[in-house]
């Protein structure tokens, strides 16, 4: 039911903070309209304006956690005001001719930078990393890293019995983790002396 | 400091979050110059906490995207039904400002003598959403309050209040408040089929079921929420004079009790105020889609089925 679908940014701010994820999808359909509007009218086109909304839902969303948002007006506001200064930095690179974390979503052609080759090759190996520890250790990596929850939320969300624990087993989470990158760079580094 | 004490207390990945005290940060920057293997550990810390933050932000892109494609495309009938609301709006308060302002002249009296080609005017028609204009069929006269109705549409659209043009958001156009007189109570409105029944917000809130059976609303007392076909409307009494969030599958009414024995109705369309008028009114919903709109103080209902793909507002006595 319509009706139903329809939240308040207070709500949306809570949603995010009990880390319902389901949000995500509203927040994007609630907001797409408006940034293809400006992004069209300011040179980009609608997939810029879709990748521009990704990311800044994804900053709302790690503001949110780290409690750093304070709402003094609507969240789409916030949300478009983000999207311009992305797209202000992006329009910039662009016109330099410069690769950005953005348009390589977009423009497949532009020449990487090293930097940028580095952070997706780390990406990689600690995607295949991740995938050598269990579900639980990847999302509460995840939920501290990325999302920067402190260690009594990460406790709450994860129900574990206090923020101790989950301090202790982030700890553990990311040792392995470490292990198992350790072992990949060696693996990597004599495959390298082989050739 | 040693370089034990600092893996031992995570300082290196403390750094990274900015999470270190500022003495001790100055501290950690001062044996990294010359320590080799922090550096080294360093570097390593940053590309574990760099590559999650990376995997992190594309986990969530991509369930941005897999959520927005699960989300079933909107088709036509709801900014169909949107418009329909808006025009079947629109028609019935053109002749409650009319009354608003010549409140002398009653309305019976005035039905007999109503033109019939009110509908005609090309002034009218421009204020409906062209694909219901081209719905309306003058000939059948189902549109009956029209033809019933005594006002001269031509002259309430040349009036100030009229249908001008969407205005701020934020601007509540207010009518003469001397025209208004006491209300009159909500019994004194012959109910029909209708019954009088009280909800409250957090019970609309709470049920799946917006729309329940013979329910009668009197204004203003609490928010409240109608489904009528694939349309949500919305009425609420306003605290502060500012619309809230307006959403493009959501019709709302805006109640406001400025004064004693007064409201002001504000309609709001896709974010935008269309129009305004000071009346008095109550609405009532049945199971099947159809809802009455009736204006106290005149005494006038008007029975609208927005289910049907041809609007129908029906003056119902």
């Amino acid at each position: 039911m319509a009706i139903l679908k329809l939240f308040t940014d207070k709500e949306a701010l809570r949603r995010i903070r009990t880390n319902d994820r389901t949000i995500l999808g509203e927040l994007f359909s609630r907001n797409i309209n408006m940034i293809v509007s400006y992004v069209t009218q300011n040179w980009g086109t609608a997939a810029d304006a879709e990748d521009l909304l990704q990311e800044a839902i994804v900053i709302v969303w790690q503001k949110v956690c780290t409690d750093e948002l304070r709402l003094t007006a609507k969240l789409s506001t916030y949300l478009m005001a983000i999207v311009k200064n992305i797209w202000r930095d992006e329009s910039r690179r662009r016109r330099r001719g410069e690769h950005s974390p953005l348009s390589h979503n977009i423009i497949d052609s532009q020449p990487q930078t090293l930097d940028s080759i580095i952070l997706d090759e780390e990406a990689e190996m600690v995607q295949r990393g991740l995938n050598g520890i269990g579900l639980t250790c990847r999302k509460l990596l995840t939920l501290f890293y990325f999302e920067e929850r402190n260690f009594k939320d990460i406790a709450r969300l994860m129900e574990f019995a206090s923020a101790d624990v989950a301090k202790s087993k982030k700890y553990q989470c990311k040792n392995a983790l470490a292990d198992i990158l350790k072992k990949m760079i060696a693996e990597k580094g004599n495959a390298n002396d082989l050739r | 400091m040693t370089c034990d004490e600092i893996e031992q207390f995570e300082w290196h990945e403390s750094y990274l979050l900015n999470l270190l005290p500022e003495i001790e940060k100055l501290d950690y920057e001062l044996h990294l110059q010359s320590c080799q293997v922090c550096q080294e550990r360093l570097a390593f810390e940053k590309k574990i906490v760099n590559g999650l933050r990376a995997i992190g932000a594309a986990e969530m892109r991509q369930e941005i995207k897999a959520q927005v494609s699960r989300q079933p495309q909107k088709n036509q009938r709801p900014a169909i039904y949107l418009k329909l609301a808006a025009a079947v709006f629109i028609l019935v308060f053109s002749p409650t400002i009319y009354f608003l302002f010549k409140n002398e002249v009653e309305p019976q009296k005035q039905a007999e003598s109503a033109p019939v080609n009110a509908l005609n005017s090309s002034e009218f028609l421009a204020s409906v959403p062209p694909d219901f204009s081209t719905n309306i069929d003058t000939e059948k006269n189902e549109i009956s309050f029209l033809a019933d109705e005594p006002p001269l549409i031509d002259t309430i659209l040349n009036t100030d209040l009229a249908f001008s043009s969407p205005v701020n958001q934020n601007e509540v156009d207010f009518a003469d408040e001397e025209l208004f007189s006491e209300p009159q109570s909500a019994e004194s409105i012959a109910q029909g089929a209708f019954k009088p029944q009280s909800f409250d917000k957090s019970a609309i809130e709470k049920s799946a079921r917006m729309t329940r059976p013979a329910e009668m609303v009197a204004f203003p007392t609490k928010e409240w929420t109608f489904q009528v076909g694939e349309t949500a409307l919305r009425i609420l009494p306003m605290q502060s004079g500012l619309a809230h969030e307006a959403s493009l599958d959501s019709v709302r009414f805006t109640i406001k009790n400025n004064l004693p024995g007064s409201l002001t109705v504000a309609f709001f369309f896709q974010d935008s105020l269309v129009n305004s008028v000071r009346s008095e009114i109550e609405v009532k919903t049945d199971s099947n889609g159809v809802f009455e709109l009736w204006f106290i103080r005149q005494n006038i209902g008007y029975r609208f089925n927005v289910e049907q793909s041809v609007g129908h507002a029906i003056r119902i006595n």
